[in-house]
């Protein structure tokens, strides 16, 4: 059956100003220099059957709110509806902040309205300009670039570290598109691993996947882009023993991802026309209740004031303070008690590959379980894709605390605090969209 | 420094009549034929610090008092104190029973007195006599013989099975000892993984430990025995994507557990005199408060009769029946309330290694704790050693529930549960003796 694949891909420069403040680890983190130039990458897809748009940016995470207006502009620029585009962020701590307000600091209006907007659709753009007929290749391998980063301690604690037994995938993939001319026109690659090499660095860069997209691009000579997989417990396995280090550790450590990307795209054999497909559905997770009044009260009075906080660099009871004011404010306004976390999801299908949104920062676990019941040889969950809820840990990791739990748990970004087994809820509303 | 370092070894049969009901799955299950014979195996060890015998017996389990009993009797008959025995099994559910009376059948008295007994006093006396001077040897490979046995549905429940992510242990280690003429003595194999491949058949068999044992001892000329390590998570990868199979599958699974157990065997290059201690301590864990008597009453009439739950072939649940017969009649005998549970422990370090055993079938990520915090190269935790209480699942686990959890939290053979955080305890406290 013929479907008439075809692929375009276009690419824009995204590098905020020196001075712009980088989002991640503590607030007022002014960028020094640029290591790398930050980028948006757009792979339009269309077959005879249906399109869509894959962006991937190189900054930490879009809110909702403007990943949603970014569908829109980018769906204009390309001819695709909006519920087809996907936008994906490569995670990396070493851009401006485009998502929420938080102890890290204020969003980056300015930023996200002059740089992040007309750049989208700059590459939206070109990628629909350069669409042209193609075939698509999947190549996988083995990398060690991640490891799970929910040390346990010897006290029983959870830090951010390495746990060389905790779930992983170490598995990279890469889905290529070659022209007529054979040609590498795009390709994707796929891996769950946070993009946070570089730590506290005062350098503007796309951190390891950075390195890592260049080879392969400079290798094919096709516009490469990072799909961040789930990569919520995930960081890189970083020879000094954590996950977060040096800009130097992290063009280090995206030669060596660089590497594996080359062996997976070289394990391409077979290219093919293929259907390209987008599934639509809802997902729907009940919320617990909101907090009490009381409890919200008692919290900000303990806490003391924002500033208080900030002085004392207690920052991620900044945000638990921002969360209660938010709470309050949800009883002052007579907000409902409960309801439910809707989510209008969008897979995107290209032949055997599944590309699954997800827009929490979800444990590896759950990419793994929706790989192992899903229908499609290759099933790839993205990581803070159409916006950054929370982190989404498993149900049996909440019982162990840490960081990302208390994060999930607190509601900090979605006011109301999720259940438990969201990751249940996940995964099996996912399946049945999958085997639509 | 010279250390002084010895060994012997000795070996027993101690394959049960046909017709013996082999312990697991289900109840009544006869031995048919003899597959490959059980066996006693002692290794003695010596230094001029301490002396340890290490036993292994081709069995499920052994239950705490049997345990403290061979352990008096194997020490005299090695002239070594029974508190420097240690006492472990392989795991077979494919012999008889000598753990505990259950929904799977009566403990077998009487193969323990006319088999176990004195096979236990033969090996121990055949290791006394054939003591000699000896070096020491360690070695590694990576295995993947076991798998997480935790499958993780679709539907969030846990069922026996593969669970590709969970945690596992790929690490085998072959310690041996040889003589002065370069002749090898003995070889303790461990690694961590149910010894299960046969399922539910009718031969009497070692399972796939037996192959891999043979095929060293064929190797290095040395008697070879298998410590099995935590497994309480593990079972055999075997290719019918289960962790219980069919004898013929377990003779193949050994073949290939034999081939990797010879290549750790071959990495030896560097034998050494050693020195021998046996590190003592108390593990004490608080027990949560006896279940009420109301509660006990209110299960036993819910369930009706122990006859209709077996005719039914509800063996979990006539497990559970017998648990709350048993806390009534603590009630009715007004027995003193237990605040704790009680492990004498007894860690046998030669040289870079500890033995650490562990009565209980732990999860594999315990053992991973204590080797990682641990200040020896080798740390092996033993399963089921010097006794065999109940699974022990990790904190995190427990909320996913399943089979070991189920027959963790019940309490089932301690009567009072223990806290859901009892790994922490067993870590905490098996470090500080590791540190003494």
């Amino acid at each position: 059956m013929v479907h008439n694949l075809m692929c375009g891909a276009g690419r824009a420069d995204i590098t905020p100003p020196i001075g712009a403040i980088l989002y991640g680890y503590a607030p007022g983190r002014p960028a020094q220099s640029v290591g790398d130039g930050l980028t948006a990458t757009a792979i339009l897809v269309r077959s005879d059957e249906d399109w869509a748009l894959l962006i991937s940016c190189t900054v930490c995470a879009f809110n909702p709110v403007t990943a949603h207006e970014l569908r829109v502009l980018a769906g204009k620029a390309a001819g695709v509806p909006e519920e087809n585009v996907i936008i994906n962020v490569t995670h990396t701590h070493s851009g401006p902040n485009t998502t929420i307000k938080s102890a890290w600091g204020d969003v980056d209006y300015e930023y996200i309205e002059t740089i992040i907007k007309p750049k989208i659709v700059e590459a939206a753009k070109q990628a629909k300009e350069n669409l042209q007929p193609a075939q698509v290749g999947f190549g996988e391998t083995e990398s060690d670039i991640g490891i799970n980063r929910r040390e346990l301690t010897e006290d029983g604690r959870i830090i951010l570290g390495q746990n060389p037994w905790g779930p992983r995938d170490k598995r990279m993939t890469v889905i290529s598109f070659r022209g007529a001319d054979k040609k590498i026109i795009a390709n994707i690659v796929h891996y769950c691993c946070h993009g946070t090499a570089s730590g506290m660095n005062p350098e503007i860069t796309r951190d390891w996947p950075g390195v890592m997209t260049d080879t392969l691009e400079e290798e094919t000579g096709g516009i490469t882009g990072f799909y961040a997989g789930v990569e919520g417990d995930q960081g890189p396995n970083l020879p000094n023993g954590k996950t977060t280090g040096t800009y130097k550790m992290a063009l280090r450590h995206g030669a060596r991802a660089g590497e594996d990307a080359v062996r997976a795209f070289r394990n391409i054999k077979d290219w093919r026309d293929a259907p390209v497909k987008v599934l639509h559905g809802t997902v729907k997770i009940p919320y617990d209740q909101l907090a009490p009044k009381e409890h919200a009260e008692a919290e900000i009075a303990r806490m003391g004031s924002l500033e208080k906080l900030y002085a004392e660099k207690r920052y991620s009871e900044v945000n638990d303070f921002m969360h209660w004011q938010q709470v309050l404010e949800a009883y002052e306004t007579n907000a409902p008690l409960n309801g439910n976390w809707t989510f209008g999801q969008s897979i995107v299908t290209i032949g055997p590959a599944a590309i699954i949104p997800t827009p929490f920062e979800a444990f590896v676990e759950i990419g793994l379980r929706l790989r192992r019941h899903s229908p499609y040889q290759y099933t790839l969950s993205l990581c803070n894709t159409h916006g950054a809820y929370a982190y989404m840990p498993t149900l049996g990791e909440i019982a162990r605390g840490g960081y990302e739990v208390w994060h999930f748990k607190s509601g900090l970004r979605t006011l109301y605090p999720l259940p438990d087994n969201t990751d249940d809820y996940w995964v099996k509303q996912n399946l049945e969209i999958l085997r639509k | 420094m010279a250390y002084n370092l010895m060994c012997g070894a000795g070996r027993a049969d101690i394959t049960p009549p046909l017709g013996t009901i082999l312990h697991g799955y289900a109840p009544g299950r006869p031995a048919e034929s003899v597959g490959d014979n059980l066996a006693v195996t002692a290794i003695l060890v010596r230094s001029d610090e301490d002396s340890a015998l290490l036993v292994s017996y081709t069995l499920c389990a052994i239950n705490g008092d049997l345990a403290d009993e061979l352990r008096v009797m194997a020490g005299e008959a090695a002239g070594v104190p029974a508190k420097n025995v240690v006492i472990n099994t392989t795991h077979t559910h494919s012999g008889p029973n000598t753990g505990y009376g259950s929904a799977w059948g009566k403990v077998n008295y009487e193969y323990i007195d006319n088999i176990i007994r004195p096979a236990t006093v033969q090996a121990a006396k055949q290791a006394k006599e054939t003591l000699r001077p000896a070096k020491a040897g360690f070695g590694e490979t990576m295995s993947d013989v076991g798998i997480n046995r935790r499958e993780l549905t679709e539907n969030g429940k846990i069922a026996l099975g593969q669970n590709p992510w969970g945690p596992r242990d790929m690490r085998m280690t072959v310690i041996s000892f040889k003589g002065e003429d370069g002749k090898i003595i003995a070889n303790l194999v461990h690694y961590c993984c149910h010894g299960t491949a046969s399922g539910m058949n009718p031969e009497i068999t070692r399972d796939w430990p037996g192959v891999m044992t043979d095929m060293l001892e064929e190797e290095s000329g040395g008697i070879t025995g298998f410590w099995a390590g935590v497994e309480g998570d593990q079972g055999p990868n075997l290719p019918n994507g289960k962790t219980t199979g069919t004898y013929k599958m377990a003779l193949r699974h050994g073949a290939r557990a034999g081939a990797d157990a010879v290549r750790a065997f071959r990495s030896i290059k560097d034998w050494r005199d050693v020195p021998v201690k046996v590190l003592h301590g108390t593990i004490s864990v608080p027990f949560e408060p006896l279940e009420s008597r109301e509660k006990a009453e209110a299960e036993i009439k819910r369930y009706g009769s122990l006859e209709k739950l077996y005719a039914e072939k509800r063996y979990a649940e006539a497990n559970n029946f017998m648990h709350w017969q048993d806390v009534i009649n603590a009630h009715e005998t007004n027995a003193p309330g237990k605040t704790h549970w009680i492990f004498e422990q007894s860690i046998v370090t030669v040289g870079l290694a500890a033995i650490i055993p562990t009565p209980f079938e732990a999860f594999v990520e315990i053992g991973l704790r204590l080797r990682r915090h641990s200040p020896y190269q080798y740390t092996l935790s033993l399963c089921n050693g010097n006794g065999s209480v109940a699974y022990l699942p990790t904190l995190g686990e427990i909320r996913r529930g399943g089979y070991e959890i189920w027959q963790f939290a019940s309490g089932l053979r301690t009567l009072y549960q223990l806290p859901e955080n009892t790994d922490d305890f067993w870590v905490k406290q098996n470090l500080e003796i590791l540190r003494k």
